[in-house]
């Protein structure tokens, strides 16, 4: 792999980047379903348990220093069993990207665009993301960059007006739902979005100072904290109860805005520029995709694998679900279902690598 | 007086345990065909269960702290007016109300504060207010009319067995514990319980005429 011409990353942006993934596709859709209006502690506890996943992460990389995720899996497994390893991480990377891709295109399908059909809006969620892909992460990076403080800015202001639709005495009685619902839903948060941030292991080798990635993980990560919190208490404080009730709570909230019967359905204004958070997370996952399959096959370069991978992207994301509802079943599944890659395989190399006591700092390439 | 419900706050009301959702009341007047709004609909569960008058959907919303703006008539303080039935209009400005449950040995009470800001605008009868004491009577005519018409919304609540100033909901946000164990009862029964009203006006503007207008022969 030609590693100069993809460029670096600082670990400023690597911050930023954290922070659009994480912010990404919750914004759109609840990942606190369940906790009804405990919500924000059910995103507290998520962002505790993110943080243990991440250490567990931290603990693997520092042993393999510049070494992205699938080096590193070579480095434990030796060649082949590490590669076919690496290929279950790309395969869950690859259905996470279809999965962000899917609930963005639901959304605005729902909201909208209820005549077009799905397809066209699926299709130009990976159209974007593979140009972004294709010119490399310092690009992805740089447009994160331009698109995040814009986005935080609009959600902070749809915050302030809202302020006259808000009851505060929602949030009252603070815990009125049985304890293993919330922690059920803290768990949803760690794995939906905290623990997916695994995929930043893949990034490791093109940041400028590596060893900054801790604080990089932490700061990402609480800044993505309390975007998260500002949205929960937003949508609880305006829609109560009937929070619950709604596929995309966001949405319903945005619309109450009523400011002196001026300033009205901003709703569309606001979600069209959370498109660019959707872009963010797809980006980053897409190019994870590309480059470590190009690794696994050992490619030249992955810019061949792009536009196959898009094609296959828009496909699996048309076929795997009918209607959002289909995606609302598939929350829970999910839950288990990434923590198999998120816990269970960063684990078990971990123990693997400190069983094999291999040599971490040679490692193998 | 009408009730402003939006979709969103009748769901949220229907979505309590013990809160009774409210839709505005329209009456068709077939003769001239008109619409008028005229009170307020108050459901159980999700089935409507009674009719509020325009007076108790009043005390109602003072109750809610919906009452934001508005003209109270009251009748002139002074018995020595020579118009027995003169009436003096206070607009009101802004108004404040606060609902606070309580607990005492083992029985839900409320206390509902409410602090009105009105303003002296219209007098009907021939006397003059600007003695500090009328101002004080008129603030005291004004209370007792607002405790009336909140006592006619908690007579008609309890004959409509229905829950509509949500006071379950205010128990349940201060004493969940106490609601785990009662809720049951609230369900079937809307229980009776003392709401002690504290109403503290406020009456700080009173116009630019001092005294009202009349021949100046004696």
């Amino acid at each position: 792999m030609n590693l100069a011409k993809e460029g670096k990353i600082s670990s400023r942006q690597l911050i930023i980047l954290l922070v659009g993934f994480l912010a990404g596709s919750t914004i759109v859709s609840s990942s606190s379903l369940g906790a009804g209006h405990a919500a924000w502690i059910a995103i507290i506890i998520g962002y505790a348990l993110g943080l243990l996943l991440v250490l567990l992460f931290l603990i693997l990389a520092a042993r393999y220093p510049g070494q992205s995720l699938f080096e590193i899996n070579t480095a434990v497994f030796g060649t082949w069993l590490g590669k076919v390893i690496s290929l279950c991480y790309i395969g869950y990377f690859f259905h996470l990207t279809t999965l962000v891709i899917r609930n963005f295109a639901d959304f605005f399908n729902s909201v909208a665009y209820p005549e077009t059909p799905l397809l066209v809006l699926i299709v130009f969620g990976p159209l974007m993301a593979a140009y972004a892909v294709k010119h490399g992460l310092e690009v992805i990076a740089h447009s994160a960059t331009l698109l995040l403080p814009f986005v935080y800015l609009i959600i902070v202001m749809t915050f302030f007006l809202l302020i006259p639709e808000m009851d505060f005495s929602s949030f009252l009685p603070v815990i009125d739902k049985p304890l293993r619902d919330i922690l059920l839903a803290g768990l949803n948060n760690a794995t939906f979005p905290f623990g997916e941030s695994l995929v930043f292991l893949v990034l490791i080798p093109y940041l400028n100072k590596p060893q900054q990635i801790k604080s990089s993980y932490f700061f990402g990560f609480t800044f993505a904290l309390f975007l998260l919190l500002l949205i929960a208490i937003r949508n609880i404080a305006v829609l109560g109860a009937t929070v619950e009730l709604f596929l995309y709570p966001s949405y319903e909230a945005v619309r109450m805005i009523n400011i002196a019967k001026i300033l009205t359905r901003v709703e569309v204004l606001v979600f069209g520029s959370l498109y660019f958070l959707g872009f963010i997370k797809t980006a980053v996952l897409y190019y994870a995709t590309a480059t470590g399959l190009g690794k696994v096959f050992n490619l030249q370069s992955y810019q061949t694998l792009i536009i196959p991978l898009g094609a296959l992207l828009i496909l699996v994301c048309k076929l795997q679900f009918e209607n959002p509802l289909e995606t609302l079943d598939f929350l829970p599944i999910y839950t288990f279902f990434s923590l198999f890659f998120q816990l269970f395989l960063p684990l078990l190399t971990l123990v693997v690598s400190l069983v094999r006591r291999n040599n971490p700092v040679k490692g193998v390439r | 007086m009408a009730i402003g419900i939006t979709l969103l706050n009748f769901s949220k009301r229907l979505m309590t345990e013990s809160t009774a959702p409210l839709a505005s009341y329209l009456e068709v007047n077939q003769a001239d065909k008109t619409v008028r709004l005229t009170g307020a609909a108050t459901f159980r569960k999700d089935a409507l269960s009674g009719i509020l008058n325009e007076e108790e959907t009043r005390g109602l919303l003072w109750i809610l702290d919906e009452i934001k703006a508005g003209i109270s008539v009251v009748s002139c303080p002074n018995p020595r007016c020579s118009k027995p039935d003169g009436k003096v209009s206070l607009e009101l400005v802004s108004s404040k109300s606060k609902l606070k449950p309580e607990i005492k040995d083992g029985k839900p009470q409320f206390q509902l504060g409410i602090r009105p800001h009105v303003h002296l605008s219209e007098q009907t009868c021939p006397c003059d207010l600007s003695p500090s004491d009328m101002v004080e009577s008129l603030k005291k005519l004004l209370s007792q009319e607002i405790t009336q018409k909140i006592n006619l919304a908690l007579k008609k609540a309890q004959e409509h067995n229905c829950d509509i100033m949500g006071f379950g909901e205010k128990i349940n946000q201060k004493y969940p514990l106490y609601w785990r164990e009662n809720a049951q009862e609230w369900g079937e029964d809307f229980p009776q319980f003392p709401v002690n009203i504290e109403i503290d006006v406020l009456l700080d503007v009173t116009g630019m005429n001092v005294k009202p207008l009349r021949s100046l022969q004696k």
